[in-house]
């Protein structure tokens, strides 16, 4: 039996195995490459395992014995029954025996029976993704070669949608295939990819290796200057790698990789002690108001909580500046200073160093900590606190001026404290952190990272309104596409990343090779349509619709539009660098799975590039199933859209490429009935599932005055998986009503198929641009 | 006491004088929770105070509730405190109230406590009556039966109340997870949290044979992130396996020095009992953090009553 017939038995589907195998190999050929190419993959990603069962110690040494994996393949085709269904484990270590010696795993001491367990893991993950992969081999060949053979082609047909069928089965079952779990294990750490650093998280506490990879924005004196700042923008723009730049450490060495040896903090000439604190989801509820804690309890408590918070991190950051002789910290001004401070705790307290000091911090957290506790467990019997209080009115700016009077290092310098994630504050306790900017201390500054509408107070705890740019000077991250610095900055990070990792060619660019034009579809057929449409084929005329003619002459339903080639990857980053990552992180992996030596400068095939972007549009759109309490409703809304989204573009004469969502009435986002879809789409914009082309802005907008946002896209990333064109060209007009019937649950599937219907065929032009007619 | 689990037919095998206890359970539509209420071979305890979810209404609990009613009611009746699921400090102020002083023995049915609620009650239970002896029964699943709409939806992930250790000012953010069937949860954890460093327990042995592996098959896209030697098992059973683990980890691990440590409780209910003991015993060590499911409706609901145990409560002497 054919190889195809065999791995579709195995894979349980023995019923259609033979005519599809036969006619496969009869007019798309032999599939040992592609089948070649799935199993190199498969070893490759199960390396990391194998290298533990092996003496090995470079998980290189784990690899394909090509010699005998060409040999296996030769018996496939020379044996009528050689496979069976491999339902059951001893199915499956049978199948794995003809494969043993295809896999090198130097040094095991595995026995038979663990070799083949191991071995059949490979072994399945190189059928699924070998079945995954095989329609679009239909395809290209049915489009190539057959398009003119009416029964050659007929049968292909069936054959592919056949195909199509079985491979969204062995998608859904498949873990192996899953996006999130490639973009997971791009991740470990040696494979050595330039790219697998994408979150500031993932720099774990390398400031070295930050300060050598970190490229800075246009914005970034500002960042340095002495406002209390909010650095605004969605997830993964690069807002906490910035702050992480700031903070004493990492400047310090920023500033040493500009010279030519390691500088002292005074040497650098910083004005700022940079103190970064990472401010982590979940832990502030503690502080939150609940049945047992009053709001004006939990504001009071939170102040000092979070007083004694901040000067913790500093004190580390001071002792770790100290001990890396980047300051001199002399034990007189350690005691002078620790004096100080322990006396605006309580005027009876008293610490000689920084250590001492630090106890009388942990003594007050426990106190406020053990009130809290008793009140909840319902053992304090509401009794008053009765430890001490500090305020934030004073408390930091008394204490940063102790040390700066103290420390030599620190004289005339402001401390910087550099929040991260700040919109994982309760409104309450932004307002507590309000109070310290409103004051604007001159000791200190806040550089506050937070995402769009993160801010949810907008005053200080006197009541008073936080003004722009008096009390904060607000930065949009968020890039455009479009824009030739975003494409400059993103070329100039991945020239960093790898020239760190010793690649040959340092220009990402040139190393994403570009598919074909038009693929799936072809030149010649974009052509014709235009031609045929409008007399002439213009430039004015692809610009206008090609994309859209991609989508509507695909000869590939599944994946209708290939993804390839630096461009490609700018456009689906929708402007957000960590995208743009993530999308080379997992290109770079496939590719050496795949036995592409990118290393010393080949170049990454556009298939390979164009897999990792559909696996990566994928997780994408599973990440945002997975957001906190929205998370599926959020999901339904963008697959709803992306439907009527589809329609246009496969049908709508005029303006097809229309992903943009304008409100024709935002001002009935403020009614009451509108609550759930407000809720959705602030949401949806703070997590940077739905982008605004205008101004958002980090606060939540509370105000009548406030002018809310018309028009809303889609984050491009999730164009492949939704098979829509990553472009927003023109506008799909949507009511207040037509958005609120969508996203109930009672009303969704009537309006969803109203609106696919209207949007299908609606004649107008809703764009920018000059339109045309489409068939 | 035994720090292994000890299986029992009746309780009274494992507690001959539960006559004389109080015991703790929580109503819940899965029929285990009265595993432990059923036998009881007639036996009733002296005292039975019965959780009562009052926020999500539940036709199943509701059936539940008058059997154990049914069951335990005596000369006494049953005293009923009502919760929360969205609201886990809700009622635990009347817990508190009526265990205020208890003595002897606290017999503490955990089978179908919210996992949120059963850290709270555990904690509220030994300061109010300290010198009660509190011992954990379990009734395990008979099967779960999987949610037919797909992955679940996640409430916003927070520390459970009390359980929040102070942040210190580390570098790290080590998020320990205990891995139970729902992996979407864990994912949506992890990547609210995004720690620096992520530390897997599995379940092994799991509660049966045919469950082995299972859990780590349904959390393979969040173990594809992890080094190979971040994942750590426990038996899934014995709430010492599970200090004992997060005892050495904050001991050899060096996390106690360089890390502030998130502790996520998806696991197995003995799993949260081991862990509530450590934190018990380790105030400063680490945070609880739990994200509930959207609709519990929809959740992996366990099906049937399977093996029913006295489960061993850890105390710091025995797990050194």
């Amino acid at each position: 039996m054919p190889l195809v017939g065999s791995i579709l038995t195995a894979l349980g589907f023995a019923a259609d195995s033979i005519a599809i195998a036969q006619a496969v190999r009869a007019h798309v050929g032999p599939q040992e490459d592609l089948f070649s190419t799935c199993f190199r993959l498969a070893v490759h990603r199960h390396r990391t395992h194998l290298l533990r069962l092996s003496d090995a110690t470079n998980v290189d040494d784990i690899r394909v014995d090509e010699q005998a994996l060409e040999r296996v393949l030769s018996e496939f085709a020379s044996h009528s029954d050689f496979c069976d269904a491999v339902t059951s484990s001893s199915a499956r270590r049978d199948l794995a025996k003809h494969f043993r010696l295809a896999v090198i795993i130097p040094g095991h001491s595995l026995t038979d029976r663990q070799l083949d367990d191991e071995i059949s893991r490979i072994v399945i993950s190189a059928f699924e993704d070998f079945i995954t992969r095989l329609p679009v081999e239909v395809s290209s060949t049915f489009h190539a070669r057959d398009r003119d053979n009416a029964i050659i082609a007929g049968q292909l047909s069936d054959i592919r949608s056949q195909l199509l069928d079985i491979a969204k089965v062995v998608s859904s079952r498949s873990q192996y295939l899953d996006g999130t779990q490639i973009q997971n294990e791009s991740f470990q750490e040696h494979f050595h990819n330039p790219f697998r650093i994408v979150k500031a998280e993932e720099l774990d506490r390398d400031s070295d290796l930050l300060a050598r990879l970190f490229d800075e924005p246009a914005l970034y004196r500002q960042v340095q200057g002495p406002s209390n700042l909010v650095l605004e923008g969605g997830r993964g723009c690069g807002k906490s790698t910035i702050l992480r730049s700031l903070s004493v450490r990492a400047a310090v060495q920023l500033a040493s990789l500009r010279g030519t040896r390691k500088l002292t903090f005074r040497e650098t000439g910083l004005q700022y002690f940079g103190v970064y604190v990472k401010l982590p989801r979940g832990l502030f509820n503690e502080w939150s108001p609940d049945v047992k804690l009053t709001l004006d309890a939990a504001r009071t408590l939170f102040q000092h909580s979070f007083n004694m918070m901040l000067l913790k991190f500093f004190i580390k950051e001071l002792v770790h500046a100290r001990d890396t002789d980047l300051i001199t910290l002399t034990s007189q001004a350690e005691s002078v200073a620790s004096g100080e401070v322990a006396g605006l705790i309580s005027p009876e307290d008293k610490a000689a160093s920084l250590s001492e000091l630090s106890k009388l911090i942990a003594r007050e957290e426990r106190s406020v900590r053990n009130y809290i506790g008793s009140l909840r467990l319902g053992d304090g019997k509401q009794r008053a606190y009765e430890g001490e209080f500090t305020s934030v009115h004073d408390f930091l700016d008394q204490a940063m001026d102790a040390f700066r009077n103290a420390v030599e290092d620190l004289r005339g310098k402001r401390v910087f404290f550099l929040l991260d994630e700040y919109e994982n504050l309760a409104d309450f306790q932004q307002t507590v952190v309000n109070t310290i900017a409103k004051l604007r201390p001159h000791s200190l500054s806040l550089k506050i990272a937070a995402r769009p509408m993160g801010i949810k107070s907008r005053t200080d705890l006197n009541g008073e309104e936080i003004q722009q740019p008096r009390d904060y000077e607000v930065l949009p991250l968020d890039y455009d596409v479009n824009d030739r610095h975003y494409r400059e900055l993103l070329l100039s990070i991945a020239r960093k990343r790898l020239r760190t990792g010793g690649f040959g060619s340092t220009h990402l660019d040139a190393l994403l090779a570009e598919a074909p034009p038009f693929h799936t579809a072809t030149r010649e057929a974009v052509d014709d349509a235009l031609a045929a449409m409008f007399g002439d084929v213009t430039d004015e005329r692809h610009h206008q619709f090609d994309e859209t003619l991609i989508f509507r002459l695909a000869t590939s339903p599944r994946r209708p539009r290939t993804y390839a080639g630096f461009h490609d990857f700018v456009a689906l980053s929708s402007g957000i660098i960590s995208t743009f990552l993530e999308l080379c992180r997992v290109t770079f992996y496939l590719a050496e799975g795949e036995g592409v030596d990118v290393r010393n400068g080949s170049r990454i095939p556009w298939p390979v590039q164009n897999e990792a972007a559909y696996r990566v549009s994928k997780a994408a759109i599973d990440y945002v199933h997975r957001i906190e309490n929205d998370g599926p409703r959020l999901t339904r809304l963008v697959r709803d859209l992306a439907d009527i989204f589809r329609a246009r573009l496969l049908h709508h004469s005029s303006a097809p490429e229309a992903a943009r969502v304008t409100i024709a009435d935002p001002e009935k986002l403020d009614d009451e009935e509108s609550e759930v879809l407000q809720s959705l789409i602030e949401e949806g914009v703070r997590w940077t599932v739905l982008h605004s082309p205008g101004p958002v802005g980090s606060y939540l907008p509370k105000h009548l005055t406030d002018v809310r946002s018309s028009e809303f896209y889609l984050n491009r990333i999730f164009a492949p998986a939704l098979r829509i064109s990553h472009k927003p060209r023109w506008r799909t007009t949507f009511t207040t009503h037509q958005l609120r019937a969508l996203v109930a649950d009672d009303t969704r599937k009537s309006t969803l198929s109203r609106l696919v219907r209207k949007h299908r065929s609606t004649d107008e032009d809703e764009g920018d641009d000059e339109g045309g007619k489409l068939f | 006491m035994s720090d292994s689990p000890m299986e029992f037919g009746s309780v009274t095998d494992v507690l001959p004088d539960i006559c004389d206890h109080t015991l703790v359970l929580c109503a819940s539509p899965e029929e285990r929770c009265l595993g432990v209420v059923d036998s009881l071979g007639g036996a009733r305890p002296r005292r039975t105070v019965l959780l009562e979810i009052v926020d999500e209404p539940n036709s199943a609990r509701v059936q539940n509730i008058e059997r154990i009613v049914t069951n335990c009611g005596g000369v006494r009746q049953v005293e009923r405190v009502r919760i929360q699921h969205k609201d886990p400090v809700f009622g635990i102020d009347a817990l508190s109230d009526a265990l205020e002083g208890e003595g002897g023995v606290i017999a503490c049915d955990i089978s179908t406590f919210p996992r949120n609620t059963l850290l709270l009650s555990l904690r509220a239970t030994q300061r109010a009556a300290p010198d009660a002896k509190v011992t954990i029964l379990y009734s395990e699943p008979s099967t779960y039966s999987s949610p037919t709409s797909g992955p679940l939806g996640m409430r916003g992930v927070a520390a459970v109340p009390s359980f929040a250790a102070p942040y210190q000012a580390r570098d790290d953010l080590v998020l320990i997870v205990f891995l139970g069937y729902e992996g979407e949860r864990a994912l949506g954890l992890w990547q609210a949290i995004e720690p620096n460093r992520t530390i897997a327990v599995a379940p092994r042995p799991a509660y049966r044979d045919e469950m082995a592996g299972e859990a780590e098959r349904k959390n393979s896209a969040l173990l594809a992130a992890l080094a190979e030697d971040d994942l750590f098992v426990v038996d899934a059973r014995n709430p010492v396996s599970t200090y004992r683990l997060l005892k050495s980890l904050w001991t050899d691990d060096a996390l106690a020095r360089d890390a502030n440590v998130f502790i996520a409780p998806l696991g197995t209910k003995p799993e949260v009992v081991g862990m509530y003991s450590f934190c018990r015993d380790h105030e400063d060590a680490a945070t609880i953090v739990y994200a509930g499911v959207i609709d519990h409706d929809q959740t992996y609901l366990s099906r049937g009553v399977g093996r029913k145990w006295l489960l061993p409560f850890p105390e710091r002497s025995d797990c050194g």
